[in-house]
This record gives structure tokens, C-alpha cells and sequence, in this order.
């Protein structure tokens, strides 16, 4: 042991004494310096900035490690060591020694990104925060270089070619870490997360990410086993006699590597099966019309303190025969244990179901879905975990997922922090917490389990993450202000104790208007991407968002939000309305020009700097002209013209006239949705009624 | 009069040195242009594969990739002559800027044979696959990045260096190529070929402009470089190390 100390600190001396590892460590400073610039730390969270400096020294250093390393490694085979190998105890620690020395010099040489990094963690997110992220560095970044240095032990020893072997696994490594893949790929060594939020951390993707760097620990050893094992066939060395106990070690170690890296891998691909899953929209299709035939639909849902389904039961009165076995839109993570059908008319349906939550990529991921999966919103309807727990009124928590149930009962541990529920009785029996909703009118039933830290302003409550940033200011600050404009001119009266919670995962916002609080999401990919290089454009989708909210109150329209949001990249629509509905009505948009004139009006009134309302109308005015213009939203033709014809009415008539239109379209809206024909109409009308009031007797 | 024929440049000394330098020193680069070429033609002649997958995989490997594997395998061309203990020996029959633009020259001379038959092979085996002039513009890419890897070997007397801060170039450049293409355009893009079939779909009009800035920034490159080593002082830095 003594010796082996020995020669550990003295190799390490050796490793960290060769100037070429600093150009190392001085590149990776740099690229963590460059790529995460010190004036946009207020932008962003302790966790997504620690994360993204992880990952991008991840991804640098595994390709420029290999050099550094197989270097290292291989520094003793070359001429002019014999001395060495002549020693017995040199060879049989070679690999030991070399894999450590390449853990503690990896650590050693990133010292300074480290330190650098923990000094401004420390500096714009305070120290709890900073310390809290060391777990993050040593997950993302400590499985990588673990992999490289088995991988490079092994090709190392089997080639003996410094030159060849980095060539080979640089290819290897460079074609594997620019794969655009997700994290169930077993190839993947340095994943790419897609989720990074200041309430829940990795929130969906930690449970894969943990079982993805298992997995990785353990094909790390299970490569150092097999180079143990060839080392005496590659290495220079006399060749020893080795001790039975020695051997039987290392192979009982090797299996045990590869039994693990089997259950891990299987684990993880067992979980991407089940986050793999698409939306079924055939079915939610089937579904939404079979929703009209339900007489009743009652839930009693169980939750364990992990958030599981311990027990969910879903019991359906129908009035026609319809067969509803085929429509269960349950998530994927959830198994049914019990579907009953008895009685005639009506025709009675129980399901029993249990498991845990899954939510599948399509529901979170950053990068651009179909339109179609686009318009579902958040489709799963639910995060069931320890650190959050939250239930929409239409999810895929229970089976029948678009209809709206009559009567729902919730029961989880009474230790379980609730933050927001919409329930009408709540009683607490025996350690656990009863909730119930008669005919829910609300789109968000719970949000439990989740850190806030609640701060009270004048006349609102907002509910902030442990570690809030400058951008959760400003977000906080742009939904209220917009908030109290809605309210005051759709409501005609001063808001008063409304509250403001961030909710991860949701696309868009809700409004829960019998507790006036705003539900909004805690980052939107749709809503807040292009802040802060574009403020104008995030002061006109929050004011879009606000006007949805209020707009959408009474029956979730996800379809529009994403009409919103996707800002006519992809125009051409077909929103199902109804089962009559003609395909002309269906692709009749003009809710867009509508929500989108009144949000403009918001951020105008607002005084939202460098916006400018007449520039951007004259913008839309010339392109109607067929002209250049840059406008931020791409409308059809139609739309445009509606836009065009809001804004003429708003200058002649004036704001009240326009907040009065506004009212009465959304009284004629279908799902959100209103005809531009009735729309003109309604112009048309307000227009006379104003004239009348101003010409009259 | 017996001396001065011995070094007189005939075409068999030049033969016998060119094989000298290309397959008992660069041995590797051959074996790496043989594996080049396997997987090349196996993805042109893979029938499950569309043409235009055919077309953006074998750019993917020959324009982004196989630039940084000859230019770790040419870097060492010089440096292992110090690594070997031999540069002083060398350098008292021949100046190492010499050497070393010899090897170089030669090195890429072979990669150019090996695209320009590996390029006819390929239109012979699906006419029109790629155009004729990339036999040409591939090697500039790969003279851009053994130009940095060689710059930085010769101003640290390290190819670890040399090889780090190539493949640190290449790395930046790879990861960022969104963002440079949308930023700079094609004409200073350093994966072009490739940026031709991907979802870049770049120009291919671009070539000419960005070759030639290239181009040029690799003689400059290996101006300096052909002036470090031609100074002779590195051997001096060779033996001092």
C-alpha cells in the first residue's frame, strides 16, 4: 500500500507537472468563460448555468482528455523504460495507477473552471445554491471521463499506439457526443438535458439521467476489468504469477460490472420505451366525441408519498353503448389492474389502474414538435414526484383523459406541502389528506409538494423558487402588470389580491378565476425563447399569454395558444371545432388577430421600451401592399386584413369601444375560437351602437 | 565531383525517399486511407440508404471528419524525429523546415491521389454522386486543420499540444456549426462540403470564396510554420526539453 502511495503521488506529480495538461485545463477555463459569459449570469438560474458549464466541459474535455490521456497512459511502453518494468510491483499496478492518476488529474486540471465557476455561482446565486450544484458537476461531468479512461485503457493497451488509438476514439467520441439523440440512447456518454428548472432540477429526465451514469460507472469498470485482464499480454513487463485470489477478485468485480451495466442499461431502456410514447391523437379524437355520451365520470385517486398511483379508479356512467375499452388514454407508466362493464342502461364502467407517472418527451422537449402535438398543449396533464405533484382537471392521469369528471376524490400524505388546490371539501383523517371537487370548473385541481418561497407585494402574492434570478423577476414583473391591464379593462375593475404561481412543464397559462390566480409556466420553449435579446417580443407573448388565459378560462384551448405562439411560422391551420364544422370554419383563424391586436394594445399601454404600436401597423399595412416589411407575426391573408380592420376600429371608436369588442367576441368564441365573418359583424354593430351614442339625439 | 552526384535530385533518390517518407514514416496515414476509403464505398454501394443519405454520411465522414484524422496523424511527421531523441542527428543533414515541408507535401500528396481515386470511384459506382471538383476542395479542410495542429506543435516542440489544439479548433467549430453557418454564411464555413447536404444546404456556388479564404489562411499558417522549423533554433528547444 505504502509503495503504491508512493507511486500514485509520484505519477501525479508527473501528470500535473507536464505543461501540455494545463493547455488543457486553460482551454477548458476558456470555453467555460466564453460560452457562459459573466453578463448574462443574472439571466439565467444557479442550476441551468452549473449544468450548461458542466456539459459544454464535458463535451470538450472527453475529446481532448483522450489525447492527454492515452499520453499519460502509454508514457512507460515506449523505449527507454525498462528499468521500470524489470519491477514487478510497477506492472501490477500500471493500470490501477493509471485509471486513479486519471480520475485525480482530470479533477486536478479542472481545478480552475471549477473554482472560477463556484466564485460566480457564489457571487449571483448565493452559497446555498452554489454548494447545491457540486452534485450536479460530479453526475454530469465524472461518468464521461470515468468512460473515456476505460475506453482509453483498453484500446490503449490493445493497439500500444499513442498516435492510432486517439484517432480511433476521438472518431468514436466525436460521432457519438454530436448525435442529436435523447438519454435512453446507450451510446450516449455525455447527454444533452432537455430540462433545467428552478423548482423540480432535471424534473422528468432525473430518473433516466441517474440510471444513464450507473450505467456508464459500470461499463467504465467493466472496461477496466477487461484491461486487467489483457494487461500482461500487452505490457512489457516479466511476466508475474498471479495469486488465485487476485484473479477471482477481479473477475468477480468484472461480473458484477456487467451484470449492473445490464440491469442499468435494461432500466433505461425500459424507461424510453415508455417516454418514447407519441400522443394518440386518433384516440383523443374517438374520445372527445364519446366524452358527450358520459352520464357521470368519477375518480378516486390515491397518491403515495413518492408520488405513485397507489390506487386510481375511474368509474363511467354511459347512456349509449359505446364500447370505451379501446379509448383509454391512461399514460404509459400507469398499468390497469381491473375493466368492468356491467349493467344496461346505463351502462356502468369501472377501471382500476396503479404505477407511476411517466412523462414522455414530446411534453417537454425544446425542440419543434409537429403542429399536431403542438396544439395538445401539455398533454399528459400531470408531474407526480416527491418535489412536485400537480393535476390538471383533463390529463392523462386518469383514463378517459378529455372528460371533464363529475366528482373527484384525492387522497395522498397530509405531510405533502399543498401550494394551490381548487378543491371544494378538504379534511385530514389518519396521516392523510382527502380533497374532493364536485363538477370541477377549474383547469388546475393541485400543485403539493413544491418549495416556493411566497412572497407578498401590493395587492399580489407570488409564489418564487428557492433561488430567484433576475429573469424570474422580470417574468414575475410582466405577468402582473399585464394581469392587472386584462383585469381592468375585461373586468372593468381594480385587481385585488390576485396570486402568481410558476408551474413547471405547462405551455401556457391558466387562469383559475374563482382564486384570481394566474397559473403560469415556469419557462415556455413558445413563450419566453427569444428572452432577453428580443424584450419587446416576451412583453408582447406575455401579454398574448395573460389574454389566453383570461380568454380560455372556462375550457382548456390549447390549440389557440399554440395558434398564438407559433406565430404563423406554420399557417396553415385546421382546428377541429366540431363535428359539424365545415372545413372552411375549421381553418377560420381569426381569434389570432383579435388576441393578438389586444396584446399589442397591453404592451403599448404598458410603455414597454422600443415598442412601438403605429410602426408596427404600418409594417402589417405594407405587406398587405405586398411591400418588404418585417412583421413579427405571420398571418394569413384574412388575418391580416381582420388585424388591419381591429386596428381601424380601434382608432375611430377608441380603447373602450375595442375592450367592449374584445367582451362580446369572446361571448360568440366556440372554444376559443371565432368566425371572422361573425367577427366583422360584431365590428360592424360595435361600430354603429358607437356612432349612435355619439351622433344620437 | 562524386559527393555532388550522390545528392544530384534523380528520379530514382526521389522515388526511393518519397517511399521512405510516406510508408516507413507515415505509415498510419495509409492504413487511415485505406479505412476511409472501406467505409466510403461501402455507404455508396449501400443499397438501404437513399442517394441523398449516401451523399450527406460520406461528407459527414470526408468533410468533417477525416480532415481532423489525417491532421493528427500528419502532426507527428516532424515532432517524432524530437520524440525519438533523432532531430539533432537529422538536422545535421537536413534543415528541418525542409524535412518537415517535405513530409508534409509528400503527405498530402498522397491524400490527394487517395480523394481524387476515391471521388472517381464513387461517381464511376453512381455517376453524378459528387461533384469532381471536391477531390480538390476536401483537402483544404484538411491542410486548414494540420496547419494549426502544426503551428501549435512547432511553437510548444509538443504534438500532444499540437494535436489538442487542432482537435480543440475542430471541436468548436463542429458543435458550433449552426451557429457559425447562421452567423457567417458559406463562404467561411469550414465544413462546406459537408454543409452542401445538410440541412445547411449550402451553396455550392460558395466553394470557390471559401476555399480560397482558406486557402490562404493555411499558407499563412504554414508560412510561420515552415519558418519556426527552418530557423533550425528548435533543435536547440528539442534537445533543451
Amino acid at each position: 500500500m505504502k509503495i503504491f502511495l508512493r507511486s500514485f503521488t509520484a505519477q501525479w506529480k508527473l501528470f500535473v507537472r507536464d505543461k501540455v495538461n494545463w493547455l488543457f485545463s486553460l482551454l477548458v477555463l476558456v470555453v467555460a468563460l466564453a460560452t457562459n459569459p459573466i453578463s448574462e449570469l443574472p439571466e439565467t438560474t444557479a442550476l441551468g448555468y452549473i449544468e450548461n458549464i458542466a456539459r459544454i466541459t464535458g463535451y470538450i474535455a472527453s475529446l481532448l482528455f483522450v489525447i492527454l490521456y492515452l499520453r499519460f497512459f502509454l508514457s512507460e511502453t515506449a523505449k527507454g523504460h525498462n528499468h521500470l518494468w524489470s519491477r514487478n510491483a510497477f506492472g501490477d499496478d500500471y493500470l490501477l495507477l493509471k485509471a486513479g492518476i486519471g480520475i485525480v488529474g482530470f479533477l486536478t486540471l479542472i481545478v480552475p473552471t471549477v473554482f472560477v465557476t463556484f466564485v460566480l455561482s457564489i457571487s449571483f446565486f448565493g452559497i446555498a445554491n452554489a454548494l447545491s450544484a457540486i452534485w450536479v458537476w460530479l453526475l454530469i461531468l465524472l461518468p464521461p471521463i470515468c468512460f473515456v479512461i476505460g475506453l482509453c485503457s483498453l484500446i490503449g493497451l490493445l493497439i500500444n499506439h499513442v498516435l492510432i488509438a486517439s484517432g480511433l476514439i476521438i472518431i468514436y467520441l466525436g460521432f457519438v457526443l454530436t448525435r442529436s439523440v435523447n438519454l435512453g440512447n446507450l451510446l450516449i456518454f455525455m447527454p444533452s438535458l432537455q430540462m433545467n428548472s428552478a423548482l423540480i432540477g432535471f424534473g422528468p429526465e432525473t430518473e433516466m439521467l441517474i440510471y444513464q451514469r450507473l450505467f456508464y460507472v459500470c461499463v467504465s469498470l467493466v472496461l477496466l476489468t477487461i484491461a486487467v485482464f489483457i494487461t500482461d499480454l500487452r505490457l512489457p513487463r516479466v511476466k508475474p504469477e498471479h495469486s488465485w485470489i487476485a484473479v477471482s477478485a477481479m473477475a468477480v468485480l468484472g461480473v458484477v460490472a456487467l451484470s449492473l451495466s445490464i440491469r442499468w442499461g435494461s432500466e433505461l431502456l425500459n424507461l424510453q420505451r415508455l417516454r418514447s410514447a407519441e400522443p394518440n391523437l386518433q384516440t383523443r379524437q374517438s374520445l372527445e366525441f364519446a366524452c358527450a355520451g358520459f352520464e357521470s365520470y368519477r375518480l378516486q385517486l390515491e397518491l403515495s408519498a413518492d408520488g405513485a398511483i397507489a390506487s386510481g379508479l375511474a368509474e363511467v356512467e354511459l347512456t349509449s353503448g359505446r364500447d370505451l375499452s379501446a379509448l383509454s388514454l391512461l399514460n404509459t407508466g400507469l398499468a390497469v389492474d381491473r375493466f368492468a362493464v356491467s349493467g344496461g342502461d346505463p351502462l356502468r364502467i369501472e377501471l382500476q389502474y396503479h404505477g407511476s407517472f411517466v412523462v414522455p418527451y414530446y411534453a417537454y422537449t425544446v425542440f419543434d414538435l409537429p403542429k399536431e402535438i403542438e396544439q395538445i398543449g401539455y398533454a399528459p396533464g400531470a408531474y407526480l414526484e416527491t418535489n412536485l405533484i400537480f393535476l390538471q382537471k383533463l390529463g392523462e392521469w386518469h383514463p378517459y383523459a378529455l372528460c371533464s369528471p363529475d366528482e373527484i376524490t384525492l387522497i395522498l400524505p397530509a405531510d405533502i406541502t399543498i401550494n394551490y388546490n381548487s378543491a371544494d371539501t378538504e379534511e385530514i383523517d389518519g396521516g392523510m389528506r382527502r380533497l374532493q371537487w364536485q363538477q370541477p370548473s377549474e383547469e388546475i385541481l393541485l400543485i403539493a409538494g413544491v418549495n416556493y418561497q411566497i412572497e407578498d407585494q401590493e395587492n399580489q402574492r407570488i409564489y418564487l423558487s428557492p433561488d430567484a434570478g433576475h429573469r424570474e423577476d422580470i417574468r414575475n414583473e410582466q405577468y402582473g402588470t399585464f394581469f392587472r391591464l386584462v383585469w381592468q379593462h375585461l373586468n372593468e375593475m381594480e385587481v385585488s389580491d390576485f396570486a402568481l404561481i410558476p408551474l413547471p412543464l405547462i405551455k401556457q397559462s391558466f387562469l383559475e378565476s374563482q382564486t384570481l390566480t394566474l397559473i403560469i409556466p415556469e419557462r415556455s420553449r413558445q413563450i419566453d425563447y427569444m428572452w432577453p435579446d428580443d424584450e419587446v417580443g416576451y412583453s408582447l407573448n406575455v401579454a398574448m399569454d395573460v389574454l389566453q388565459a383570461w380568454w380560455c378560462r372556462q375550457q382548456a384551448c390549447p390549440d389557440l395558444a399554440d395558434g398564438l405562439f407559433s406565430k404563423g411560422v406554420d399557417n396553415v391551420y385546421s382546428y377541429a371545432k366540431g363535428e359539424n364544422t365545415s372545413e372552411a370554419e375549421q381553418e377560420d383563424t381569426s381569434s389570432l388577430p383579435l388576441i393578438f391586436y389586444a396584446g399589442m394594445k397591453l404592451v403599448e399601454e404598458a410603455e414597454v421600451p422600443g415598442f412601438d404600436q403605429e410602426a408596427l401597423l404600418e409594417s402589417y399595412r405594407k405587406w398587405m401592399r405586398n411591400e418588404q416589411a418585417l412583421i413579427p407575426f405571420n398571418f394569413i391573408q384574412e388575418d391580416q386584413e381582420t388585424l388591419l380592420r381591429l386596428a381601424d376600429f380601434d382608432l375611430q371608436y377608441g380603447s373602450e369601444a375595442f375592450w367592449d369588442l374584445f367582451l362580446t367576441a369572446y361571448e360568440k368564441a366556440d372554444e376559443g375560437w371565432i368566425e371572422k365573418d361573425v367577427l366583422l359583424e360584431l365590428i360592424g354593430s360595435v361600430s354603429e351602437q358607437a356612432d349612435g351614442i355619439e351622433t344620437g339625439p | 565531383m562524386v559527393l555532388k552526384q550522390d545528392h544530384e535530385l534523380n528520379m530514382k533518390r526521389f522515388l526511393r525517399l518519397a517511399y521512405y517518407e510516406i510508408f516507413k514514416v507515415q505509415p498510419f496515414l495509409l492504413i487511415a486511407l485505406a479505412v476511409s476509403a472501406l467505409i466510403t464505398l461501402f455507404l455508396t454501394l449501400d443499397e438501404g440508404l437513399e442517394v441523398a443519405e449516401r451523399q450527406l454520411y460520406i461528407m459527414y465522414i470526408l468533410g468533417a471528419y477525416f480532415p481532423l484524422l489525417i491532421a493528427l496523424l500528419t502532426n507527428n511527421g516532424l515532432m517524432k524525429e524530437k520524440e525519438g531523441h533523432t532531430a539533432v542527428f537529422v538536422c545535421s543533414r537536413v534543415n528541418l523546415g525542409v524535412l518537415w515541408l517535405r513530409r508534409l507535401i509528400l503527405g498530402f500528396f498522397t491524400v490527394a491521389i487517395f480523394m481524387a481515386a476515391l471521388l472517381a470511384l464513387m461517381n464511376h459506382l453512381i455517376p453524378g454522386l459528387f461533384p469532381p471538383i471536391f477531390a480538390l476542395t476536401l483537402l483544404i479542410p484538411v491542410l486548414f486543420f494540420s496547419a494549426i495542429m502544426a503551428l501549435v506543435s512547432a511553437l510548444s516542440c509538443s504534438s500532444a499540444a499540437g494535436a489538442i489544439a487542432g482537435l480543440f479548433v475542430w471541436t468548436l467549430l463542429y458543435f458550433y456549426s449552426p451557429a457559425i453557418y447562421s452567423r457567417f454564411g458559406p463562404n467561411f464555413f469550414p465544413f462546406l462540403e459537408w454543409a452542401i447536404f445538410f440541412r445547411f444546404k449550402a451553396p455550392i456556388g460558395a466553394l470557390p470564396v471559401n476555399k480560397f479564404y482558406y486557402a490562404m489562411l493555411c499558407l499563412l499558417l504554414l508560412a510561420i510554420t515552415f519558418c519556426l522549423h527552418r530557423s533550425n533554433l528548435q533543435v536547440e528547444r528539442f534537445s533543451r526539453q
